[in-house]
């Protein structure tokens, strides 16, 4: 890209042309102040830099300009790779969030029953607020206990993440609602029992030589790569491959097009792994020695139990793989055996040490730098080649003990992947046919042939085979194409986590996972995104568990120093090797000042035994769960309880106990499962609590309401979610005005009404800690040469505004900077993502079996091999199953003239889900909420663009407007999400009249996680007319007959517009 | 002569409108009227196909002043307060307009409005407050998918500028408005045939639109 | 395109007045109708003045009119020197006839020639390359034959009240003719936007207005006679603004003996006329689309 660098004073003098009159009546004078610009003179001028949250998603490096201390313009830092200079309508309207007449600026109390129309909100103080709170949270807790509050959070409004964690150690409750649930938490989950937590996120801004845009619309999400990035991307790639039942606004260029039914994401990509199957499309590195694919399972013993590290603490296993500890006695459950057919002998990875049979993994010193498009912006990263398994014959010194027993034919080893049958003698004498997980996946694959999966997805077998091809066919000779960017929709089409499981599968077994512009999971920073998060608890106190001493293993539990000295053997072995890796410690052994920094830019000593994993794992920890026995496998993951259960239990339906008070923080109760059912659990609570910038729906339950600083008013460390590799900081461009609080202090203030300190690890500081040092908290682990002990924020923050944009690949280069972190022994770290340390500097990844978990031995221990689950014994595998509501599974839904199969949620370009309907600049660009339809289905039924129509489910019905798209298959419909009407004055804000998750099926979810089914419904649309309306109006209307705005001309739009004083705050 | 225009790569348009939004936070535009517009161009089926889903084909179309090279709108306008300028940009000068809007019945794109507070005519200035500076016009400054391209049509419409990134993160914010980068540097590429512009009715409109591998709707006699 | 009621209320009222003049111009070239010429001055510069101010208050901004109301392209500016000029006409018309109590010939026909001239330039005003429908010379003659049956009418009406006989057959005979003309443009100009032709442009969205439908230009050519202007054009246009006068007309055409019954027959012919060019004017705006036929 050729740039062109003008002064801006050469470039006034060029413009500076002289005006010739071209008109009779008058020479022309430049007719400046036409248009309404910012006047430079007019007063004082500062431009902020910051980034942006208008939307939870990307970090969006932006411009905020101040003026007399108005915020009046935000634009896009081109200085910003992972945005890329994006800024979209959302946020350039952010001002008029800000300054909006209906903002919430004080804390409210209710005086009205519940379910009344009017809440009847009075203002209250802060103290008064936080005083009740504590009161009835109180109450609650002494009556019922801690588990009978759950809190609720949305997402990714990155200071407002309190319920992901502190807040529910607040009430000893693991019963939170979060949105998380059908948002990236499926691939989060299916990653962590993959290969890494998060590592579903593509590095899509290194830019895929083929772009697989599969359920996802960056072009109007931005998630989490920006509309500019993708742009890049998609105009770039070789091959840009869509897979979506509908034509989207970039998917629109695609070279292929793979229009599925929506909700068989899952059988389409069973459909690849068999072509790749078939076809040696994996790279076999990465199937044979870094996955379980050639592990044995014997299908008739007796599971083996054991406990085995991962991600999450560790699981207690329950497996039918073939494990030493099943053939000899006193042999190692952490062995899994497998058929060398090299040597043809059984052989064994040893996940406790993180070998193969008495080899040792030799770091790869060879490799090449990966340059990135937007160089020299973005620093060149690392990318190691392969390792192999050692060969005797040249290469005794990989063998540690000297010994080369375990390849008796002198043959480098090499796992079996298709076996057949292999007879193994148990240490009981039985003799048992044991097959390879890769023999007994290819016989699941059997269903999913190319032309199987065409009758399932409705895609044509060929058009599946050329896309597979086009995405593994390499080209270029060192690795893969690129990742597969699924996104969204995977998460909440019904079989989420193995739909989530098999895309990551084809991801790692083709070498595209961690490898450029691949499936490489959350860049690693050196600041922790998200502050207030977490609170400031000592391990040793407040009955947080101590470790378990029991559950240590080799190379863990080092000292800064000793990790310290780890590394500059290593730096010492890279010279020794002559690899090129060396320049980046520039060709030096560092020294101990040195080694002790780079270690703690790497995330300092590997965590002690005592402080982790728990004595417990998790899933026994979380017995008490509210949903423990409907999904069971949230007891292991541990971030959520499944939202429909939670809204059971406050109506107490069918739950081992009922919930009786509320919390929310930045979140909705409108984002998931049936929200008729939720509106109808809010109603009975004893106490709800939210915490907005708004009057909306949410808070229509609530008994107090607090006011939160907007964006333009708080400071904050941000990190690019996903791949994009930087880190940075929003900050504070006005003060706040009201009573209105930052979130990460409500956290804090709620422990102190509960009288519970927030802080006991830091004594030099208070209880209840400021602001600052709760920002300090997210930078302290920048322990760089210019801050030793890690920033202030204040100093983080300065640092920020002088030299912009932090590289993750420059302050966390072993981390970040490198690709097939496997290889080098970076990715071991304790679940959870960004700064998490390492536990162990083993090769491989932090599952159970330390490799990628083709079988899955935590769905086989909790699933599988759970009494009182329900399957076929098969979801160690990533099974495809039909979406709860689907046309296959209940054909009876969809016989009418006017049945269609619905999706929903692809997103609005203008909204974040139910935000921003409010701001005149956004409503005015999409007034009204539309219902996509074939027009050959449209005109059958008498439907024209415009129409208001009824959506009817079993379950509820709403209304939208029809928009004719020809897009989107004969027989589904796609609605769009989040509606509610701000400017109806009832509790309820209309959502009910609007919001299309009042049709969703209450129990149509996964099996696995419970996230709902939001894009797989059954639906009937028919004409809405005044004889079917209420009001006579086919426009919804609120309860006094006005109908709602749905035009850009609609004059009340205006009374919207910002408002800068006091008086003009409405309560 | 100069004439300056905006080029919109439609291949790259997404209609995300993030280029209205840019035009009212800087120009001051009323709610419910618009500077600038992106229209969605089908799904239409595509040409030669089955006639049906999924071989369909959509693109989005920008639409704003088109700074026309004979306008309509000047030649009506009695006052002569719509006004063809040196820069080839078509202006209002809002003191001399009365309000009689034959220019808005006269404009073949209704681009223009009577705004209901001042009672005069406005449409898209290509904001020449920003260009007199060097600067670019927001809405090509801010487009989500750098589609949008600025330049003078007498010259190159390769030469046309969009924003580009510096080569510093500390990059201040006057250095990033200056950095540029040429649409024939950046976009992918096109033919003459893939350029197209809006229907002339002797109006001779100036904004240029690239669309490639695509039945352009609408006509451009 | 939005119907402004203004500019409707301008054109037929200056059709009339124009009409009037014209008319009553020729009467006077014929030497007759010598009484009816004051007061259908006064009628005429009445309706100038209805007219001129419906135009007032179309424009946001008259108080600058004078700041700059000389561009010569500019159908508005063509127009207001026509109506100056017409004014100025006027004027002198009453001057002489005061001062000589009859027309002169060349008086009579500056009014003729005035006229026509003024409705010509109002109506090529509007021919706009943008608006197909508009853009065309149909437009101007539309209004001649509007002036001319409003005119014929009008005057006959004014002959019938004030009794002057000799004015009568000659007002008669042009009200016939002067539907017949209009019939002939009225077709002519439905046939002409059967020809009428937009680009198609398949499906499209604008999403600031999702709850209205689709323009579908591919209709303008039958909407006025099957669609959805069809009770305008066949009710409004042709049976009470054509058809009805025209039967007035016939049925008054002999009656020599002026009275009251004629007068009010008249009174309502002229009204259905006026109704019959509101309902052509007002379907021409909706008619109206640019050629760029999106929003
Ligand atoms: N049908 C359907 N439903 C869906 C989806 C779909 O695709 N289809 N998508 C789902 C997905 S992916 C998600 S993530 C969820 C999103 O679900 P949520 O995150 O719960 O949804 P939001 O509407 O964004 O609601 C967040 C609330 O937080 C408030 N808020 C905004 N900013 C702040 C802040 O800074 N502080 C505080 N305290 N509050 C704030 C907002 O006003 C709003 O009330 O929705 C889901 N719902
Ligand atoms: N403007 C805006 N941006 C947002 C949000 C917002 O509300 N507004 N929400 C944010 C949040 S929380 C999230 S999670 C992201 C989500 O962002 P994305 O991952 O981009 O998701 P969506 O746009 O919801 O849906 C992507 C695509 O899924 C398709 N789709 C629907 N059903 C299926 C199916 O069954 N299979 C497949 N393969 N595709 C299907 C839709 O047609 C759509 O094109 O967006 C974020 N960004
Ligand atoms: S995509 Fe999100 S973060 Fe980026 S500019 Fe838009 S609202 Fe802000
Ligand atoms: S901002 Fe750019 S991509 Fe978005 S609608 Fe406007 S022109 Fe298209
Ligand atoms: S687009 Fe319309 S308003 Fe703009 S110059 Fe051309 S005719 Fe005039
Ligand atoms: S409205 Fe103003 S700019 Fe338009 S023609 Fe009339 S005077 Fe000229
Ligand atoms: S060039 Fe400026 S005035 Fe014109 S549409 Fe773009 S932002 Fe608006
Ligand atoms: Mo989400």
């Amino acid at each position: 890209m050729v740039k062109l660098s003008m002064s801006r004073r050469t470039f006034v003098k060029a413009a500076a042309v002289t005006a010739a009159a071209t008109t009779l009546t008058s020479a022309i004078a430049p007719l400046q102040g036409l248009a309404e610009g910012e006047d430079t003179t007019a007063g004082q001028v500062e431009r902020i830099r910051s980034c942006c949250r208008a939307c939870g998603k990307c970090e969006c490096g932006v411009w905020v300009t101040v003026q007399d201390g108005k915020v009046i313009r935000i634009e896009g830092d081109e200085s910003a790779p992972q945005s890329r200079g994006h800024c979209c309508a959302k946020s350039q309207a952010s001002m008029q969030a800000l300054y909006h007449p209906d903002r919430l600026r004080y804390a409210l109390k209710r005086t009205k029953d519940k379910g009344s129309d009017d809440p009847g909100w009075v203002r209250i103080t802060l103290d008064e607020a936080f005083e009740l709170c504590g009161e009835k949270f109180g109450e609650v807790k002494d009556k019922y206990g801690g588990t009978s509050i759950f809190v609720m959070c949305g997402t990714s409004r990155v200071w407002s993440l309190g319920p992901y964690q502190g807040m529910k150690q607040l009430f000893g409750t693991p019963n939170a609602d979060l949105a998380y649930q059908v948002c990236k938490g499926p691939r989060h989950f299916a990653g962590i029992m993959t290969d890494e937590m998060g590592s579903p996120w593509m590095e899509v801004e290194q830019e895929p030589s083929v772009y697989v845009q599969w359920g996802t619309a960056c072009e109007y999400s931005n998630y989490d790569s920006t509309n500019r990035t993708v742009n890049d991307v998609a105009a770039h790639a070789k091959t840009h491959i869509l897979v979506d039942p509908r034509i989207t606004p970039l998917g629109k260029e695609a070279d292929i097009w793979l229009p599925l039914r929506p909700g068989t994401d899952g059988a389409l990509a069973l459909s690849w792994m068999k072509w790749c199957y078939d076809n040696d499309a994996f790279d076999d590195t990465m199937v044979r020695r870094w996955s379980n694919a050639s592990f044995l399972v014997v299908d008739d013993k007796e599971p083996t139990e054991g406990w085995l590290a991962e991600g999450n603490g560790g699981i207690t296993a329950k497996t039918r793989l073939l494990t030493e500890a099943d053939m000899v006695e006193g042999g190692k459950f952490e062995r899994f055996m497998v058929w060398d057919e090299n040597n043809e002998r059984l052989t064994y990875w040893d996940v406790e040490v993180g070998e193969w049979e008495n080899e040792r993994h030799r770091i790869p010193t060879t490799g090449q730098w990966i340059e990135h498009p937007y160089k020299p912006l973005v620093a060149d990263a690392w990318l190691p080649d392969q390792s192999s398994f050692a060969d005797p014959a040249t290469e005794s010194d990989r063998f540690y003990n000297g010994s080369s027993t375990s390849n008796p034919k002198g043959l480098a080893k090499k796992p079996s992947l298709k076996p057949g049958d292999v007879s193994v003698t148990l240490k009981d004498g039985s003799v048992h046919v044991a097959r390879s997980v890769w023999d007994e996946f290819g016989d699941l694959l059997e269903d999913y042939t190319p032309e199987k999966a065409e009758k399932i997805t409705g895609v044509p077998a060929d058009k599946i085979v050329s896309a597979v091809k086009a995405w593994t066919t390499h080209l270029n000779p060192d690795y893969g194409n690129g990742g597969i960017h699924f996104q969204l929709a995977t998460d909440q089409n019904g079989n989420s986590i193995q739909n989530c499981r098999v895309l990551q599968l084809l991801s790692c077994l083709t070498g595209n996972s961690d490898m450029p512009a691949g499936n490489r999971g959350s860049s690693k920073s050196q600041f922790d995104g998200n502050p207030g998060r977490s609170n400031m608890w000592g391990a040793d106190l407040n009955g947080v568990p101590y470790g378990d001493a029991a559950k240590t293993w080799t190379g863990r539990d080092k000292t800064l120093d000793e990790v310290a000295a780890m590394i500059q053997e290593q730096v010492q072995y890279f010279i020794d090797n002559k690899s090129p890796l060396a320049e980046r410690y520039n060709n030096e052994v560092p020294g101990y000042d040195e080694a002790i920094v780079i270690t703690k830019r790497m995330g300092g000593a590997f965590k002690p035994s005592q402080t982790w994993p728990n004595p417990k794992t998790i899933y026994d920890r979380n017995a008490g769960e509210i949903d423990a026995a409907r999904f069971p496998l949230n007891r292991y993951w541990g971030r959520w309880a499944d939202s429909n259960t939670v809204w059971d239990g406050c109506n107490d339906t069918d739950v081992p106990y009922q919930l009786h008070a509320g919390l929310c923080q930045s979140g909705d109760f409108m984002n998931m499962g049936n929200i008729l059912v939720a509106w109808e659990g809010l109603q009975k609570l004893d106490f709800f609590t939210d915490i907005n910038l708004w009057h909306h729906p949410n808070n229509g339950q609530a008994d107090v309401i607090f006011p939160c600083a907007h964006w333009l008013e708080i400071d904050s460390t941000r990190v690019s979610q996903g791949a994009g590799g930087f880190f940075g900081c929003c900050c504070k461009a006005v003060e706040p005005q009201g009573d209105v609080i930052y979130d990460p202090n409500w956290n804090v203030r709620m422990y102190k009404a509960m009288g519970v300190p927030w802080n006991t690890r830091d004594t030099t500081a208070d209880a209840w800690p400021d602001e600052s040092r709760i920002l300090k908290d997210n930078v302290d682990a920048w322990k760089t040469a210019e801050f030793p002990d890690g920033p202030t924020w204040e100093q983080a923050k300065a640092k920020f505004q002088e030299e912009g944009w932090f590289d993750c690949r420059v302050w966390h280069p072993e981390r970040w900077g490198t690709y097939r972190r496997h290889e080098m022994g970076y990715r071991r770290q304790q679940g959870g993502f960004n700064l998490y340390p390492l536990v162990d500097a083993h090769p491989g990844f932090m599952t159970p079996s330390g490799l990628i978990e083709l079988w899955s031995l935590d769905m086989e221990a909790y699933l599988d091999n759970n009494d009182d689950v329900d399957n076929d014994g098969l979801d160690h595998f990533p099974v495809y199953r039909e979406p709860t509501d689907s046309p296959i599974l209940h054909p009876e839904y969809y016989t009418e003239d006017n049945s269609f199969l619905m999706t929903t949620g692809s997103r609005q370009p203008v909204y974040f889900h139910s935000e921003h309907r409010q701001l005149p600049w956004c409503r005015e660009l999409w007034p009204a909420p539309r219902l996509e339809m074939n027009p050959v289905d449209a005109s059958r039924l008498g439907l024209e663009q415009g129409d208001w129509v009824w959506i009817e489910s079993p379950w509820g019905k709403v209304r939208e407007v029809i928009d004719l798209y020809y897009g989107i298959s004969a027989g589904v419909v796609n609605a769009n999400h989040g509606w509610w009407f701000p400017e109806m004055e009832h509790a309820s804000k209309g959502f009910e009249l609007v919001n299309i998750n009042c049709v969703m099926d209450p129990y149509g979810q996964d099996f696995v996680c419970g996230a709902a089914t939001m894009r797989s419904l059954p639906v009937k649309v028919y004409k809405a007319t005044a004889d079917n309306s209420p009001f006579d109006d086919p426009v919804p209307c609120d309860q006094n007959g006005v109908e709602c705005i749905h035009d850009a001309s609609d004059e009340r739009l205006k009374d919207w517009l910002p408002v800068y004083t006091e008086e003009e705050w409405n309560l | 002569m100069t004439q300056y225009a905006i080029v919109t790569d439609l291949n790259r348009c997404v209609g995300c409108m993030a280029c209205s939004v840019a035009c009212k936070a800087l120009n001051d535009v009323p709610v419910g009227n618009f500077w600038n517009k992106t229209l969605r161009i089908g799904p239409n089926p595509t040409k030669g196909g089955s006639g049906q889903w999924p071989e369909v084909e959509m693109y989005f179309l920008t639409i704003q002043c088109q700074h026309c090279t004979d306008p309509e709108c000047v030649k009506v306008c009695p006052t002569g307060a719509s006004q063809k300028m040196a820069d080839g940009t078509v202006q209002i000068n809002k003191t001399k307009c009365i309000g009689c809007q034959f220019c808005v019945m006269s404009c073949p794109y209704n681009v223009r409005y009577l705004n209901e507070v001042s009672r005069v005519v406005e449409k898209c200035t290509l904001c020449e407050q920003k260009t007199v500076n060097g600067e670019l016009p927001a809405c090509v400054a801010q487009c989500g998918a750098r589609a949008r391209w600025f330049g003078d049509l007498d010259g190159d419409i390769r030469d046309f500028e969009g924003p580009a990134h510096p080569d510093e993160h500390s990059c201040g914010y006057e250095d990033m408005q200056a950095t540029r980068v040429k649409l024939g540097d950046y976009v992918e590429e096109f033919t003459d045939d893939d350029i197209h512009m809006l229907p002339d009715v002797g109006n001779k409109p100036s904004m240029r639109y690239i669309l490639r591998n695509r039945t352009w709707q609408g006509g451009d006699e | 395109m939005a119907v402004q009621w203004p500019l409707i209320i301008f054109t037929l009222c200056t059709c009339m007045s124009a009409g009037i003049f014209g008319m009553q111009g020729f009467l006077a070239y014929r030497d007759k109708g010598g009484d009816l010429q004051l007061p259908a001055l006064i009628v005429s510069v009445v309706f100038i003045g209805i007219g001129g101010i419906a135009s007032f208050l179309h424009l946001q901004h008259w108080d600058r009119i004078f700041n700059g109301f000389g561009h010569l392209t500019s159908g508005i500016t063509q127009e207001l020197i026509g109506i100056a000029l017409i004014a100025i006409m006027m004027v002198v018309y009453f001057l002489v006839l005061r001062k000589k109590g009859t027309v002169p010939k060349w008086a009579a026909g500056m009014a003729m020639v005035a006229s026509a001239l003024l409705v010509f330039i109002m109506g090529h005003s509007y021919l706009m390359e943008s608006r197909l429908i508009w853009n065309t010379y149909l437009l101007p003659a539309y209004y001649l034959a509007s002036a001319f049956m409003l005119g014929s009418l009008a005057v006959w009406l004014i002959a019938s009240v004030l009794k002057v006989d000799d004015a009568m057959p000659i007002c008669a005979k042009a009200s016939l003719i002067s539907c017949g003309v209009m019939l002939v443009v009225v077709f002519a100009y439905v046939a002409f936007i059967s020809t009428v032709t937009f680009s198609a442009v398949g499906y499209y969205f604008d999403p600031t207005s999702p709850t209205t439908g689709m323009a579908d230009p591919t209709t303008y050519s039958t909407t006025l006679l099957t669609g959805q202007l069809a009770p305008t054009f066949w009710l409004g246009v042709v049976a009470i603004g054509i058809v009805l006068p025209f039967i007035i007309s016939w049925m008054g055409r002999k009656a020599t003996e002026v009275g009251a019954k004629l007068s009010r027959l008249l009174a309502a012919a002229l009204v259905l006329t006026l109704a019959g060019g509101l309902c052509w004017r007002v379907a021409l705006y909706v008619l109206g689309a640019s050629v760029f036929v999106f929003y």
